[in-house]
Formats: C-alpha cells, sequence, structure tokens
C-alpha cells in the first residue's frame, strides 16, 4: 500500500505545473508555458498535456500545431471513456487521482470548437465542418434520447456549429443548431435574458430565410426583433466574427480533513476539490473598423460549466471517499493484529496521501465572447481594446490585414488571459 | 480481509507497470492486408473506395459515349472538390489518387493537372521562358482544356448508443460535362460499419 502510495506522488504535480504555466502566460511567455506542460507529458495526465498545449498553441497563433495537439487528444479521450479496472481499484481503495483524467463533457465540446477555430484560422471550412460535426454525433452518442448534455456546456458548441454551417451556405443545418443552442441556453439560464442577441438575431434571420412563419413570429414576440440582415449566399458584404476567449479559466484546490477516532487511533479523511474562478482581468473587448464600434457579448461561462460539471460529480467523489477511508480502516485493522498501534500510522499516512483530484483543463478561457460585423468586402486592420471591470482599458491590439469577401464569414480567435 | 489484501497488491502492481515503459512492436503487412483498428475510415476503406469507382467509371457508358462524339479522343478530365460532409477528417487525395492512377495507366482516362498543380508548372513555364534554350522551352498557351469536372461528396450517418456505434459512409463521384455541365456519369461506394467499443479497460 506504501509503495503503492509513493507511486501516485512520481508524477508531477499538476498544481504545480500548472500554477507555473499561469505565470508564464501572464509573464506572456507562451513558450515557456509548452515547457513547463512538459513535466505533464506521458502517464495519467495525458489528455490534459494535450488540451493544454493545444489550448496554449491557439493562444500563440499557431494553429496547425494546436490542431495536432487536439487530433491526438481526441482519440484518447474516446479510449478513457472505458471504465479501467485497475484505476478503478486503486482510486477506491487509494487516491482519485490514480485515474486517468476523463475530460468532462463540457472540456470535449470545446475542444471541438477550439479545434474548429483552428481549421476556421487555417483556412480549411470544410475541416471545421467535421469538428462540429462530431460536436452532434457526441452529444447523440452520449445522449441519444435529448442529443442534450444535462449538467450545461452545450449552448456554445451549438451556437458555433450554427456559425460554421451559415459560413459553409448550409442553411437548414445552421437554423437546427442554432434551434439546439437556444434550447440549450434556455436549460441552463431558465430566461431569454442570457441568451446572445447575435444568436436572437441568427433564429429570426434563418427562420424568415426557410419560411418558417410560426417560429418566426415565436422569436420576433420573445426577442421583441422586428428587423434583421437578410440571408443571401449573393451577399455583397462579408461577415467579421469575432471570438474572444477572456482570462483564465478556473482551478481546483483541495479541501481536506482528516480526523482521528478516539477509540482505535485510526484516521479517517475527506479531501474534495473545490473550485476557484480566476476572474478575468478584461468585462469585454471593443473592436474598432473606421469610425465604428462593436463591443463583444458573452457566449459561454466556462466558470460556470465547470461549476456545475462539479457539482454533478459531488456525490460519486463522495462515495469513493467513503470506499477509501473503509479500505484505509480495514487495512489499519489487519495492521494493528500484528503490531497495535501501528494501524493509526498506516491511516495517517494513507489519508495524508489521499489528496482530491484537482485536475481540470485550465488553460481555457474563464469565458468566451463573441461579436459578429457586417463589412464591406477589403482588407481590415483592426483595433482591439479589452475594457476592464472597473472601466479601464489595455492598450490596444492591432489585426493587421483582416481579409473580408463578399457572402463570406471571416473568423479571427482572439485569446487574453491577463491584461496589465 | 485476504481479497482486501489481494486488492490492494494488485492495484499496487498494477501501478508500478503502469510506470514501466517498453518498446513499441512494429510488424510489417502487405498494403493490401484489412487492418480495422478504430473503426474509422482507413486505407482498406480508400482502397474499396478506390476499386469501385474505377470498375464503374471505365465500365459505364459515358466512356464510349465520349469515344464515339469525339472520334476516338480519350477524355481530358479535371479533379475539383471532393467535399468531406461527414464527421470524419478523412483524407480524399488517397482514393483520388489511386483512381486518376488506374485510369491513367488504362490508357482510356487523362487527367489535367489540379489547379494548384498548375500553379507550380506555370511558374517553371515562365521561368523556361527567360532561361531555357529555345529548343527545349515549353510555350506558354498550349495547355489542355478539361472535358469533365470531376466532384464528389463524402458523407456519413452515424447511429450510435452506448458502446455501440454503425458507421455508414457514402462516397458519390460525378463527373460533369464542362461545355453543357451534363452530368454524364455518377458512381456511388457505400460502406457500412458496426463498431463495438469495450465499456472497460485493464
Amino acid at each position: 500500500m506504501l509503495m503503492a502510495l509513493a507511486c501516485a506522488g512520481c508524477a508531477a504535480n499538476y498544481e504545480d505545473v500548472m500554477q507555473q504555466v499561469s505565470q508564464d502566460l501572464a509573464a506572456q511567455h507562451p513558450q515557456a508555458a509548452l515547457k513547463s506542460l512538459d513535466k505533464l507529458s506521458g502517464g495519467r495526465d495525458q489528455t490534459l498535456y494535450l488540451l493544454n498545449k493545444a489550448m496554449v498553441l491557439h493562444m500563440e497563433g499557431d494553429y496547425a500545431g494546436s490542431a495536432q495537439a487536439f487530433e491526438q487528444a481526441k482519440p484518447l479521450m474516446l479510449y478513457l471513456e472505458a471504465t479501467s479496472v485497475s484505476e478503478t481499484a486503486g482510486a477506491l481503495s487509494l487516491s482519485e487521482g490514480l485515474r486517468s483524467y476523463e475530460a468532462p463533457l463540457y472540456e470535449r465540446l470545446l475542444a471541438h470548437v477550439y479545434q474548429g477555430l483552428n481549421y476556421l484560422q487555417l483556412g480549411q471550412p470544410d475541416s471545421a465542418r467535421v469538428e462540429v460535426a462530431q460536436i452532434d454525433d457526441l452529444l447523440k452518442r452520449l445522449y441519444p434520447n435529448t442529443d442534450a448534455a444535462p449538467d450545461g456546456g452545450d449552448a456554445f458548441p451549438r451556437y458555433f456549429s450554427g456559425l460554421v454551417y451559415e459560413d459553409l451556405g448550409e442553411y437548414s443545418d445552421a437554423m437546427i443548431a442554432y434551434r439546439q443552442a437556444y434550447q440549450a441556453y434556455k436549460a441552463e439560464h431558465e430566461s431569454d435574458a442570457a441568451i446572445p442577441q447575435d444568436l436572437k438575431i441568427s433564429l429570426c434571420r434563418f427562420a424568415d430565410n426557410l419560411g418558417l412563419a410560426d417560429e418566426l413570429d415565436g422569436y420576433k414576440k420573445a426577442f421583441g426583433l422586428s428587423s434583421w440582415p437578410p440571408v443571401n449566399k449573393q451577399d455583397a458584404q462579408g461577415q467579421l466574427v469575432l471570438v474572444f476567449g477572456d482570462g483564465l479559466g478556473p482551478l481546483k484546490y483541495p479541501q481536506s480533513a482528516v480526523l482521528q477516532n478516539p477509540f482505535d487511533g485510526h484516521f479517517y479523511s475527506v479531501s474534495l476539490p473545490v473550485l476557484r474562478r480566476r476572474v478575468p482581468t478584461a468585462q469585454a473587448a471593443e473592436v474598432t473598423i473606421g469610425a465604428d464600434s462593436i463591443r463583444t457579448e458573452l457566449v459561454a461561462s466556462i466558470a460556470a460549466d465547470a461549476s456545475q460539471q462539479m457539482a454533478a460529480d459531488r456525490p460519486k467523489l463522495l462515495a469513493a471517499e467513503f470506499s477509501r477511508n473503509v479500505v484505509r480502516n480495514a487495512a489499519a485493522n489487519q495492521v494493528d493484529k500484528k503490531a497495535q498501534g501501528l494501524g493509526a500510522v498506516l491511516s495517517l499516512v494513507a489519508s495524508a496521501a489521499d489528496q482530491a483530484d484537482v485536475r481540470i483543463w485550465s488553460t481555457l478561457p474563464d469565458n468566451i465572447q463573441l461579436a459578429r460585423v457586417r463589412l464591406a468586402p477589403g482588407t481590415y486592420n483592426l483595433t482591439v481594446r479589452f475594457v476592464g471591470a472597473n472601466g479601464g482599458e489595455s492598450a490596444p491590439r492591432v489585426l493587421k490585414n483582416v481579409q473580408i469577401q463578399a457572402g463570406q464569414m471571416t473568423f479571427t480567435s482572439l485569446q487574453l488571459a491577463y491584461f496589465n | 480481509m485476504k481479497s482486501l489484501r489481494l486488492t490492494l497488491a494488485a492495484a499496487a502492481a498494477t501501478l508500478l507497470l503502469a510506470g514501466c515503459s517498453s518498446m513499441p512492436s512494429v510488424q510489417r503487412i502487405a498494403p493490401d492486408q484489412v487492418t480495422d483498428v478504430s473503426g474509422y475510415w482507413n486505407d482498406t476503406d480508400a482502397n474499396l473506395t478506390a476499386q469501385e469507382m474505377i470498375g464503374q467509371m471505365l465500365g459505364d457508358p459515358w466512356l464510349g459515349n465520349f469515344e464515339t462524339s469525339s472520334s476516338g479522343k480519350q477524355p481530358l478530365v479535371i479533379v475539383s472538390q471532393i467535399a468531406n460532409l461527414s464527421s470524419e477528417h478523412i483524407s480524399t487525395s488517397t482514393f483520388i489518387d489511386d483512381i486518376q492512377r488506374e485510369l491513367i495507366n488504362s490508357g482510356k482516362v487523362q487527367f489535367v493537372a489540379a489547379s494548384e498543380q498548375r500553379g507550380a508548372v506555370r511558374s517553371e513555364r515562365k521561368d523556361q521562358d527567360l532561361n531555357a534554350s529555345a529548343g527545349t522551352r515549353s510555350a506558354m498557351g498550349q495547355e489542355a482544356g478539361a472535358d469533365f469536372m470531376m466532384q464528389g461528396t463524402i458523407n456519413t450517418i452515424i447511429d450510435a448508443a452506448g458502446n455501440t456505434s454503425v458507421k455508414y459512409y457514402q462516397v458519390d463521384l460525378r463527373l460533369i460535362n464542362m461545355k453543357n455541365n451534363v452530368i454524364v456519369w455518377v458512381g456511388q461506394k457505400k460502406i457500412k460499419k458496426v463498431v463495438q467499443n469495450s465499456g472497460t479497460r485493464f
């Protein structure tokens, strides 16, 4: 048992590595962040290593490298869906950290979203389409009755799917995806207030274009909209879609308590993860094109998705904690039979080693925001300012040579870990 | 209690074994041997598609009709977009290259280089214009225009629940007459697989 516990401690400490990665990103040294991440490569954290690596490469603008890392992570996530006999035995008797990291659904969906953005940035919309088809496949396979994530996290991936289908001129599929996004936002927020304005407009545009009169009436009444840009394959204007990843996602920390049984001296422990949001320094991004400005709006709160996921996982984690305490007590009783008092030492060491699983894909942003603007065809230099919570603004960042083509959508992904 | 000790010993052994690394095992096999590992589109599917399409293209009447109407001339085909509408990243070039090779080698169909290949050739020709001797220089404006354009789609329908999924692939290719937009040939290959993923792993 002690050997196993010692082995569990062999792997690089995820918390320490990610703290270093956060510092590297704050200092705007993505190469250093990638080097820090290398300590996670291999073993039980391989999925997390690949997801974090893909995200840092995406932040750095290395979309081909990021796409490669995501493609390596995807089959691993599928493989890890199967229950491991040995890891489950280890987790139920020793420590939760002995399981390979199995990405929760919201992370898997966002992996497809960011992979889709990679392909869009690489000028491969067909490959982005494959990603959104995989979002649909994943939800259908895991939840065949509803095609929806029971703990949330599917609203923006569905919305993003609609954007990709719209870009490819597949308007029926775009409408279906926008509708699914609307349902998912409603399931998460129970009111239309939290639904992105751009999605409301998109629902009206496509219901109108596809001749869904009753549905259109419903949207008009629900959203208070009366006009919208028409859907037109021969549109003389193009569209810019800016996807802004704001800040860094939440971290998990262990919350532990060790208690001693006064009768036999054995120790019992409870160590569960708690989520801590890293409130982003920017509240929104403001894009200026000539004399016009547009501000991004919230489309996904990853901190909220992570929180919902953790609440859903809690009963399972508590049951596993109970199981570990039973095993530790039984082992301590056995040891006591041979050497009275040694069982307490064993249970103390084992309790101390039983640390909460604090792994989470933490290079994801805290939230995702989006802005869409119609522009005349041409080449633009976009000025982006990040607006702080107190109204302060960052130094402007200029996105040069953004090409807008008639009838086409240009996607730009912008990630901001911190601004000073 | 004995079973508890066994469980703990097994867990410890597993953890130690998991840390051991080993050299990869490599086995050379024939390129046409069927190797289904994950259930995704693979080389076998690409080969099956290429063989089916080649058979259909060479056997269907469009070829004879064109030869008759053009005094025995071989049709010139250009490959356009093969749209991937599936939920897998599929490299269409693997089976398109196979189809091209077989058709060219049959001596019945010729292909015009695709637009990205033509760019490189034109740049070389431009370079020849400046640097090659007059006798070896390839003149500009002598390119052959295609008679037909090949377009296509790959689609998948996936029905999945739990650990079982049924994957249905449909590859459609069509040849369009460049002069009048008439579709002269449509080829189709369907592939269906049942994939059973294990619910447990060691």
